[in-house]
């Protein structure tokens, strides 16, 4: 077993386990599962022009994140995340099954805490809401991004590349949690057996999170371990049924607004707050925040 | 939950899971499974021999003279163009081949000492083993198959997933 767990592992392998999980699972289960999803809309009378529209948008955002992503990943990813790990680093760590999973989870409580900060500060929220300003919860809306989506993550996995993990095990983790976060955006699944959701984040866990109920807002953050909100006290189980979106609704399918509007509503809450250090407050504070004064 | 409850918990996560993975990695430091880049001295491999004296072995062992001696290996690719000198010899339960030294193009030469050919088992005429490879500064151990066409050539071949590829090493007497 310990042999097992400490065995020497090639790049190569990893890479392959990594290409089939995280990019070819897009033709093999998100998908197929969308197109269910469609099907299951035209059954319950629910395939209208808004989730089409909706839909569309959300692949259109998820563009213009891919585009930011990629000239991100040229100019931090590899170079600051190398430059961290060889400069600012533990001894770095071989590649075994154990500091395969362990990165895993590391990646996917940095995911918690990445997605908590951009709930609970201004400037996260203006980019997240995007993602949050869906009323509908399918597939596609898990590839609804915001235009600073792709760097706050960096921050938050820095720190594992400085723990001594490889900068590339650390982002294929990381896309690892995202994808497996993708798969739990659906109205398919009721609940899993109870083991499964009290350890794992879950399609139901995830729609509580997507919930403008107030109950729901700001809760289950997870992305692949729900135990991570349950230890952190942001846990919320899903029973009222859940209304999706944001409280101030976008009423818009337009994709250059819906990309934008978070920012843009930032800007306009800035405008608004009187005095410099209330404006960068906005910045920092949680959305909802608003200046004693007023 | 109060702040500081937050950060404790968050770092306790953090240590257990970094920790966990750095113990690991002390573990296999220790019991190190590679094989280490030297030549045992003649007294060690004597004592090797004389632990393994069964019939089998011995007929290996002749076989394995075969591949004793040095080679050269042309090549012509982006990274490298020109011809690399290899020296095999026997290690404990295996022959093993290392570099000698580059010859590029102009016939500039640089030495260099490094394990890139782990032959674990040979008939004679054909053997496997394990060849080291390093592509975009990452270390693969690649399976390979070895087979000797005279006693002054021998084919290297691998595949790995969809990359796959031939070596001619020719012995040379210097
Ligand atoms: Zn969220």
């Amino acid at each position: 077993m310990i042999d097992f767990l400490i065995k020497k592992i090639d790049w190569i392998d990893v890479e392959y386990w990594f290409y089939l999980l995280n990019d070819l699972s897009f033709v093999y289960i998100i998908l197929p599962f969308f197109v269910v999803e469609l099907i299951r809309y035209g059954f319950i009378k629910k395939l209208n022009k808004d989730v089409i529209f909706d839909s569309i948008a959300n692949v259109i955002t998820f563009g213009a994140f891919v585009i930011i992503e990629y000239i991100l990943g040229i100019l931090a990813i590899t170079k600051v995340y190398f430059w961290m790990h060889y400069n600012f680093s533990l001894p770095h760590l071989p590649l075994n099954m154990v500091t395969i999973i362990c990165c895993v989870l590391l990646a996917d409580f940095a995911y918690y805490w990445d997605h908590r900060m951009m709930h609970r500060i201004g400037l996260g929220w203006a980019t997240h809401t995007v993602h949050h300003s869906s009323e509908h919860f399918n597939m596609s809306v898990a590839y609804r991004f915001g235009p600073m989506d792709a760097i706050f993550p960096i921050l938050f996995s820095l720190p594992i590349v400085m723990l001594g993990f490889d900068p590339i095990l650390v982002l294929l983790s990381e896309v690892f949690v995202q994808v497996f976060q993708t798969l739990l955006h659906t109205e398919i699944i009721g609940k899993f057996p109870k083991p499964i959701e009290y350890i794992f984040n879950t399609p139901s866990h995830h729609r509580v999170h997507h919930g403008s109920n107030r109950q729901y807002w700001d809760k289950n953050y997870a992305g692949i371990l729900i135990i991570w909100d349950r230890m952190l006290g942001t846990f919320e189980p899903e029973v009222e049924k859940v209304k999706y979106g944001i409280s101030e609704p976008l009423k818009s399918n337009n994709p250059i607004k819906v990309f934008l509007h978070g920012i843009s509503r930032l800007f306009r809450k800035i405008k608004s707050v009187k005095g410099i250090k209330n404006k960068m407050l906005v910045l920092v504070k949680p959305p909802d925040w608003e200046p004693k004064e007023y | 939950m109060k702040n500081s409850k937050l950060l404790f918990i968050s770092i306790l996560i953090i240590a257990v899971l970094a920790g966990t993975a750095h113990l690991f990695a002390g573990i296999e430091s220790t019991g190190d499974t590679e094989t280490p880049v030297f030549v045992p001295s003649p007294a060690i491999q004597e004592e090797e021999e004389q632990v393994q004296r069964q019939p089998e072995t011995q007929q290996q062992k002749t076989n394995w003279e075969l591949l004793e001696g040095k080679w050269e290996v042309m090549y012509k690719s982006d990274d490298f163009t020109g011809s690399i000198v290899y020296r095999i010899s026997k290690d404990k339960n295996s022959m093993n081949a290392y570099t000698v030294k580059y010859i590029d193009e102009n016939g500039d030469s640089l030495n260099s000492e490094k394990l890139v050919l782990i032959v674990k088992s040979f008939s004679g005429k054909s053997g496997k083993g394990t060849y080291k490879l390093e592509y975009e500064g990452k270390a693969y151990d690649i399976p390979c198959k070895v087979k000797m066409t005279d006693p002054n050539h021998f084919e290297l071949s691998y595949s790995y997933y969809d990359y796959s590829d031939k070596e001619t090493w020719t012995r040379i007497t210097e």
